[in-house]
């Protein structure tokens, strides 16, 4: 059954990320990010992932997976071989993360303070130099949910700001995070410190 | 991995469209701009600070920068950076344009004497000082004519001119523009060409060892008759007769080689007379705004795809363009002031073959009618059988769209 499973990938604004959705749940509603192949002793999935060359990073987030990749390979190819896997994951029918592995997680207070530390810390005292604010609005699970504001919210670099630098400086800190959702309304910023202008 | 220098300024719409072509690349991605960021700190292998309106200046920090980050491409975006681009991927070994042909391409003035110097068709021209105190005097070539800044980009600041009085109006009001434009640092004269006229195209292409690749044709179906050049629609495939296309290819590339151009992306402007093609210019970076976003090649590439593999040495053979017709709008501006709001976009969006409304502008923005001009507030882009839909679908989703000013 699964060989009309159907798998689309999408390129993230980091170049060494691709996430590739699935058309059913692989984590329902949950979150989970593995930093290395050692940390995915405990997913099936992941560890799979993990056996394809070049794979650095994998987080699994309900019916998606978001690959990070070092190395030569191109997308594509790195691409055909995580499909491949995804599938042959769902053949199997075991979860793609171990239950008792969210027992690892660190408690939700606990991950929000950190993440608030880090922006506290290493985030916003840097871009308040150009207006901005990175907000922590939620944790669910290891997943965290951020939006820009002030000069951050329209700014022609925003994204360059999020994926090169605020999703690293998290991520080195804290692995066991999960997404990080940019829930910012761009389109509503009215004082962008980068208003996209030229050609 | 190899390593992608990107040099983006900071104010560009194509950001993203960049970041997400670098990811489909597979590259290690370092973003150039010419203020630094904020985040640099957290990612030093990730963000650069270059000077691009000094573009000799660049090259010491480029160097730095490779020693500890292997650079194996650089790619220049927008008029703003390419001669930058081209001095530091000189500097540091990789495919680049002359950076002197770069400079002389940006220079209306420069680029019009090299063409016909090089027997290419392009208007007759002159070119005065803003303090001449017969910078208003008729051209020899007569009236009608068009007056135009150097090297502001988009139309900004290019008038047609009828007659004397009319000509003594449009310089002031040049004058009054190029003033307002920080950064504009050849601005010490305009340009006065003859007017040409007839339909006007722009050629998509690239330069791969001199050699110039047609990506994309596209007819502008907008009458761009004066006194002001506001760009609107951009559609392709072109509708023109194969011969006709194939003559503004030969245009483009004799203007190309004319200018030295060698390396990258050119996007090219003519206009078709009864004698052939006139070159109005020709930009060696791509497409501006996120028009980009209108092409498709092979299994569903973009624009920038095919300028990141040419950076990274690809030299496989270009995907052809995908067979559908497509068109992008540039919204108009019709009238300015702060931008409080576009009404109609879900309406726009709705109308039949509308791929999507982009409102690019923020609420606040100043917006300014051409010839003063100044940031697009948005872009439509549609999708149909032919171009004849698409453009209909275009016209329908203006009508649908009202920008919405503060007071107004």
């Amino acid at each position: 059954m699964t060989d009309d499973v159907k798998i689309s990938g999408e390129p993230m604004n980091v170049p060494t990320m691709c996430r590739f959705t699935v058309d059913r749940p692989l984590y329902p509603d949950q979150s989970f990010h593995f930093g290395s192949s050692e940390a995915a002793e405990m997913s099936p999935l992941a560890k799979r992932l993990f056996a394809i060359e070049g794979v650095a990073a994998v987080l699994i987030t309900d019916n998606r997976v978001t690959v990070t990749k070092h190395g030569p390979s191109p997308w594509p190819e790195v691409g055909q071989q995580v499909g491949t896997a995804l599938r042959e994951h769902l053949a199997t029918g075991d979860p793609a993360v171990d239950p008792s592995l969210r027992d690892t997680i660190p408690p939700v207070d606990v991950l929000r303070d950190r993440v608030q530390g880090i922006l506290d810390r290493e985030v916003n005292p840097s871009v308040a130099s150009h207006g901005g604010v990175v907000r922590l609005l939620d944790v669910q699970e290891n997943m965290v949910y951020v939006q820009m504001g002030g000069g951050c919210q329209g700014c022609g670099m925003a994204d360059v700001t999020l994926k090169q630098g605020v999703e690293i400086a998290i991520r080195s800190e804290i692995p066991e995070v999960g997404e990080i959702m940019d829930t910012t309304d761009h389109a509503s910023g009215n004082n962008p410190y980068y208003a996209p202008s030229k050609k | 991995m190899p390593r992608l220098l990107l040099m983006l300024p900071t104010r560009t719409y194509r950001t993203p469209a960049l970041l997400a072509a670098a990811a489909r690349c597979g590259v290690e991605l370092t973003v150039a701009s010419e203020e630094g960021s904020s985040v640099a700190h957290l990612n030093p292998a990730g963000f650069l600070t270059l000077p691009f309106s000094s573009p000799d200046a660049c090259a010491g920090p480029a160097l730095a920068f490779h020693d500890e980050y292997p650079v194996d491409a650089v790619i220049g975006i927008d008029d703003t950076v390419v001669e930058a681009a081209a001095v530091v991927a000189r500097e540091l070994g990789l495919p680049h344009n002359d950076p002197e042909a770069v400079a002389v391409a940006r220079d209306k003035r420069r680029a019009r004497e090299r063409l016909a110097a090089a027997d290419v068709p392009c208007p007759g021209f002159d070119w005065r000082r803003f303090e001449d105190p017969e910078r208003a005097r008729p051209p020899v070539f007569g009236f009608p004519a068009v007056i135009k800044p150097l090297s502001l980009s988009a139309s900004r600041g290019v008038i047609r001119v009828d007659d004397h009085p009319g000509m003594v109006e449009a310089v002031g009001r040049l004058e009054s523009i190029v003033d307002d434009e920080s950064g504009s640092l050849i601005e010490e004269g305009f340009l006065v060409e003859s007017f040409v006229s007839g339909p006007e195209v722009a050629i998509e292409g690239l330069l791969r060892d001199g050699q110039l690749q047609v990506l994309a044709v596209f007819d502008k179906p907008d009458p761009l008759e004066g006194p002001y050049f506001e760009e609107t629609i951009y559609l392709t495939p072109s509708r023109l007769p194969a011969e006709c296309q194939r003559a503004l290819l030969e245009s483009s590339r004799a203007a190309c080689t004319a200018l030295g151009l060698t390396e990258g992306a050119v996007h090219a402007e003519l206009r078709i007379t009864e004698s052939g093609p006139v070159v109005i210019e020709v930009n060696p970076r791509a497409i501006g705004g996120l028009c980009s976003d209108v092409m498709r090649f092979g299994t569903g590439l973009r624009l920038e795809d095919i300028l990141l593999h040419h950076a990274l040495g690809d030299r496989a053979p270009l995907p052809d363009r995908v067979e559908s017709a497509a068109g992008v709008l540039m919204l108009p501006v019709k009238s300015g002031g702060a931008l409080l709001r576009v009404d109609g976009v879900a309406a726009a969006e709705a109308v039949a073959g509308v791929e999507r409304v982009a409102i690019t502008a923020h609420p606040g923005q100043q917006l300014s009618p051409w010839p003063e001009g100044g940031p697009y507030p948005g872009f439509v882009f549609a999708r149909g059988e032919t171009a004849d839909e698409v453009e209909r679908a275009l016209h329908t989703a203006d009508q649908e769209l009202t920008l919405v000013f503060e007071g107004g």
